[in-house]
């Protein structure tokens, strides 16, 4: 009886952001406002000898300079959550502001604020930092030699390693008809969102209460972090994400930042407004930033016996709050869609000098697939077998679920030949394999490439957890609570379809309330693909016992059992007796009135619940894109991208398709664009958009998608999270197309990004 | 992304804009347009204490006939040169070449005069002003000036204009019957200003010959010049393949090959002889059209 679960509904939320009426963090004024402005390390490593700010504070207008010495109580340094290989004595967090050492360009090291945001930049120019510079460090295989060591307390570089895998590899490697091996560099990539960070913080002294407004993902846990670090009651803070610009998953730390803004509105009770620019934005947070050895075992039938991964993470030269994050993921995602049954993983984390790293869409997927899915078309050529026919048999059938991976994971379900079929189908992959064959030698070169990824919704078993609040005023309207913290999803709409459907009420009662922190008690906002998955498996879990309820009191009115009450259309009838009817409203009216309520009901309508989702649903994409390069050039050009994905059960078809287009070219980008490049001393070579690469609309072609919905049986409504799924498989689509056309050359290996220059100049090698 | 103070100079004329910049010398910067100078003052590459902007200066936004060839006012837009007829009768090239400068909204704002004064190393319209063998005409000098555009271009962002000198006019000449046009040029993937640019003028005599042939290269080094060995080799010479992509050879001839992450020097002395064959290719492909 779904009304609205399934429809392609316009986004609620559209309407506002197209006709520039959002409401951002920067767009909130408050009176009394100071602006910030962060000075940050213009030096990759060097220990800081004296700051003099004393010019600057002597310009009028600038009401103070805060540096570490004035963080008083203030704990220096950020929060950490401990992840899978990481050792206590080697978490060395973020400091709030650096004292006597900076470790990476962009660190801060001071924070000027000034009646007017002009003003605090001026005065960033007239504060005298002398700095004793250190050598630096910032490829992660030289930073292991530990040669420079950034933190000399704990003596190394290599802070994580992460163990992880089944069965024996050598037996594997020594029984395989083939061995074959890479080394794969996955560099450091923005997660760019378009609106970047933003802060306003503002403590009363009166309610001795801190709001803080933030570009965040995850407004309940900067209170939740936020609180104790000013030795505030949790109750004392209040975090509020109003409209976000994208997150990404680099807007899920409490960063050192935000911390500072809060100190500094408590210590002058003002407001304190902070919004970062792109070179700031830019220098801030990467994510990636891997590189690998890996080896796979094949047989001359296409089966995979088993493969080993070396992986080295560098983390930069912090722990922000998940930093550690995508080591342990990428161990357990190198799995991808295949039974393979022998896995060795080993992942080691590195400090850098740069800026901390983190899970960035996909969040260690991306590293793992880019890997995995690059190594079988590399073992397809050494057996001469089309590498779309090696994945096809090595893919976990879909009555093997649920499937445990030789790396710890456990499948839900999925049917991944189906869908990887229909990608080859749509994509008219084997018409392209006969244009390939018909090409002259004076055309572009062309190539075609598939992926098949995997990706979990969820996260941890802490993520995996969820509140809603569901409320049905006396009017019939229906108020809900989601801890869901969205930035680009369309909650607000999908979340509505599903509880108009679940409550047989119209769309436009709903009302879907978030992303402060006073709504809910607790909350992990909107990452790991977790808002439908989670928060809507929680909300949904809300809306069942609200019916039930609402049931037991339509039954004891109508005279029917709870169980043969029908919601429907806004109203409520006894499914046996249909002339016996009522409003949904007058329903809700009477929930309020205990004089109309059988024996032992309280009144109201309302239901608050803690959900868990027992496990995790994981959700598959078959991606096939078909490439052209330019022979004298080296120049690439995608002319064709097809991906079909299963992300169970549809909320809203055309929700699904927007976050698989931008995901998908979040990969792209990754895979022809992007990087941020540094000298070999650990300056910044891409700080800006004249130099960091990022596709505009005109060089991507239309992108075909469609769609499988495989129910997951983890959760009531069968969904699955879709969010970072299309940006698993992306880039090594890409990638592969692009190798697959230098194929003939003898071009064996190309990294990410893969530009122009590089394709020339392996074409010269080969030639 | 905020500029140090600055005292802003709206001059009514010319006139009254040199004295500004007698008067502040070093201190002062004209614009005229801004879609380069505003973001380096907002990232404070350029300290720049006094702005002296020739929007309010009149009579210096126009496209005219003159002898057979074009007179452009140095505050024309890009927008007004893609739109303007006169334009794409004279060379066609240069509604094209300005069709891959940056977006709508740059091209609104951006003016030939401050493109060609900017001296951008990897700006578009230069090539194309050394290969129709412009003149650039300047004022605020001790005379009035007309600076041949392969002798404007001096240097990475530096021009043979005089302190107080500044661009009123750019006057471009007429064009033999059967001559082709064209621009190719080899993009940078995030700003999208050329990491070669190749504008090629090539006419064709009455044997069906090589007659004149100009090749103005952007990008590939610190200015943008004309490609003079590789013109003399294509005169005379019968159009074919072979003659471009000899003639493209000796393109980077006399370059000194800039080098950054967007691509090597050997790389961009390969994309030179790649487009520079392209474009004279294409510019004689355009006499037969």
């Amino acid at each position: 009886m779904a009304t609205y679960t399934g429809q392609s509904l316009r986004r609620t939320e559209d309407e506002r952001l197209l006709l520039g009426n959002g409401n951002f963090t920067d767009d909130i004024v408050l009176p009394g406002t100071l602006h910030a402005a962060f000075l940050r390390s213009d030096r990759a490593h060097a220990r800081i000898v004296s700051i003099d700010a004393s010019a600057g504070l002597a310009i009028p207008g600038v009401v103070a300079v805060m540096t570490a010495a004035d963080l008083g109580d203030v704990p220096n340094k950020t929060m950490i959550v401990k992840r899978d290989g990481m050792q206590e004595d080697k978490m060395i967090p973020h400091p709030i502001l650096a004292t006597d050492r900076v470790r990476y360009v962009g660190e801060p090291i001071a924070i000027v604020v000034a009646e007017e945001r002009y003003l605090a930049f001026d005065a960033l120019e007239y504060i005298v930092v002398e700095y004793d510079p250190l050598p630096a460090v910032v490829d992660p295989r030289q930073a292991m030699k530990d040669e420079v060591i950034l933190h000399e307390d704990i003596g190394t570089n290599v802070v994580m390693k992460v163990l992880e895998g089944e069965g024996d590899i050598e037996e594997a490697f020594g029984k395989a008809d083939h061995v074959v091996g890479h080394r794969y560099d996955d560099p450091r990539i923005s997660a760019f969102p378009m609106e970047p960070r933003a802060t306003l913080a503002s403590y009363s002294p009166e309610e001795k209460r801190l709001t803080v407004w933030t570009s965040s993902q995850v407004p309940h846990q900067i209170k939740r972090y936020l609180a104790p670090m000013l030795g505030l009651e949790p109750d004392q803070v209040r975090a509020i994400a109003p409209d976000v610009g994208g997150g990404f998953g680099r807007k899920i730390e409490l960063w050192s930042d935000e911390v500072a803004l809060s100190v500094l509105s408590m210590k002058l009770g003002r407001p304190v407004k902070w919004t970062e620019d792109r070179r700031e934005n830019l220098l801030s947070t990467h994510g990636r930033a891997f590189t690998s050895d890996v080896e796979a075992a094949i047989n001359n039938d296409g089966t995979i016996l088993g493969m080993r991964f070396r992986m080295i993470a560098d983390l930069g030269a912090y722990f922000y709050t998940s930093t550690g994050g995508p080591l342990s993921n990428a161990a357990h995602r190198v799995a991808g869609p295949y039974g393979i049954p022998v896995m060795d993983i080993e992942v080691l984390g590195v400090f850098t000098n740069g800026p901390p790293t983190g899970p960035y869409r996909g969040a260690g997927g991306p590293e793992a697939a880019l890997l995995t899915e690059r190594i079988i078309d590399v073992a397809a050529g050494v057996i001469g077998m089309d590498p779309a026919e090696v994945r096809r048999r090595n893919f976990i059938s879909a009555d093997a679920f649920p499937y445990k991976t030789a790396t710890g994971y456990t499948y839900d379900s999925g049917d991944y030949q189906r869908a990887f079929d229909r990608a080859l189908e749509l994509s008219e992959h084997d018409g392209w394999r006969e244009a390939q064959r018909k090409r002259g030698p004076n055309e572009p070169l062309l190539g075609i490439g598939v992926a098949a990824a995997v990706k979990a919704s969820g996260g941890s078993a802490r993520t995996r957890n969820a509140r809603a609040d569901v409320y049905v005023e006396p009017s019939g309207a229906v108020k809900i609570t989601t801890e869901a913290s969205p930035h680009g999803q369309g909650t607000e709409t999908t979340f509505a379809q599903i509880a108009a459907d679940a409550l047989g009420v119209p769309y436009e009662s709903i009302t879907i309330l978030h992303s402060d922190s006073d709504m809910l008690e607790s909350g992990h906002g909107t990452t790991s693909s977790r808002g439908l998955a989670v928060a809507g498996s929680a909300m949904y879990e809300a809306l069942i016992q609200t019916r039930a309820k609402a049931a037991a009191i339509a039954g004891h009115i109508l005279g029917c059992a709870a169980d043969d009450v029908v919601f429907e259309d806004g109203k409520v009838y006894s499914a046996s007796d249909p002339e016996q009817a009522m409003a949904f409203s007058e329903l809700a009216s009477a929930a309020y009135r205990p004089e109309k309520l059988p024996e032992g009901l309280e009144a109201g309508l309302d239901t608050k619940v803690s959900f868990t989702l027992d496990s995790n649903p994981f959700g598959f994409g078959a991606h096939v894109a078909v490439v052209e390069v330019d022979r004298d050039t080296g120049d690439v050009k995608l002319i064709r991208y097809t991906a079909v994905h299963d992300c169970g059960i549809l909320i809203n078809p055309m929700v699904v398709e927007g976050q698989i287009h931008g995901g998908l070219v979040q990969g792209i980008s990754q895979a022809l664009y992007e990087a941020m490049y540094y000298s070999p001393d650990g300056q910044p070579l891409t700080a800006s958009l004249m130099n960091y690469a990022v596709p505009i609309a005109e060089e991507l072609p239309t992108l075909v998608t469609d769609s499988l919905e495989t129910p997951s049986p983890t959760n009531a409504m069968g969904i699955k999270g879709v969010g970072e799924l299309p940006t698993v498989g992306s880039p090594p689509a890409v990638a592969n197309a692009i190798m697959d056309a230098l194929a003939g050359m003898g071009v064996d290996n190309l990294d990410t990004p893969i530009t122009p220059e590089r394709v020339w100049r392996a074409m010269q090698a080969a030639r | 992304m905020i500029p140090a103070a600055f005292e802003y100079h709206a001059p009514a004329t010319l006139k009254e804009a040199t004295a500004l910049m007698r008067r502040f010398g070093d201190d002062a910067k004209v614009l005229a347009g801004g879609q380069s100078l505003i973001p380096m003052m907002k990232l404070r590459l350029a300290d720049v204490p006094h702005l002296i902007d020739l929007r309010r200066v009149s009579g210096l936004a126009y496209i005219k006939e003159q002898d057979g060839g074009l007179a452009i006012g140095a505050m024309t837009t890009y927008h007004e040169l893609e739109a303007s007829s006169l334009v794409r009768r004279y060379a066609p090239f240069i509604v094209e070449a300005i069709d891959l400068i940056a977006d709508v909204q740059v091209r609104n704002k951006g003016t030939i005069g401050g493109s060609a004064a900017h001296a951008d190393p990897a700006a578009d319209l230069p090539a194309l002003l050394v290969a129709l063998e412009a003149r650039i005409n300047t004022t605020g000098g001790a005379r009035a000036r007309h600076i041949a555009a392969d002798r404007f271009f001096v240097d990475a962002y530096t021009t043979a204009m005089g302190p107080s000198e500044v661009i009123s006019e750019i006057t471009l000449p007429a064009l033999p019957l059967r001559t082709g046009t064209s621009y190719r040029k080899f993009a940078n993937k995030a700003s999208h200003f050329a990491v070669v640019g190749a504008a090629a003028v090539v006419t064709l005599g009455a044997d069906g010959l090589c007659e004149r042939v100009r090749l103005g290269i952007t990008g590939a080094g610190p200015k943008a010049a004309r490609s003079k060995r590789a013109e003399r080799y294509l005169e005379g010479k019968a159009p074919t393949q072979e003659n471009f992509q000899t003639a493209a050879r000796k393109a980077g001839h006399g370059i000194e090959f800039l080098e950054d992450i967007h691509g090597s020097a050997e790389y961009r002395r390969h994309l030179t002889s790649v487009f520079a064959a392209r474009a004279l290719a294409e510019a004689v492909q355009r006499v037969a059209d």
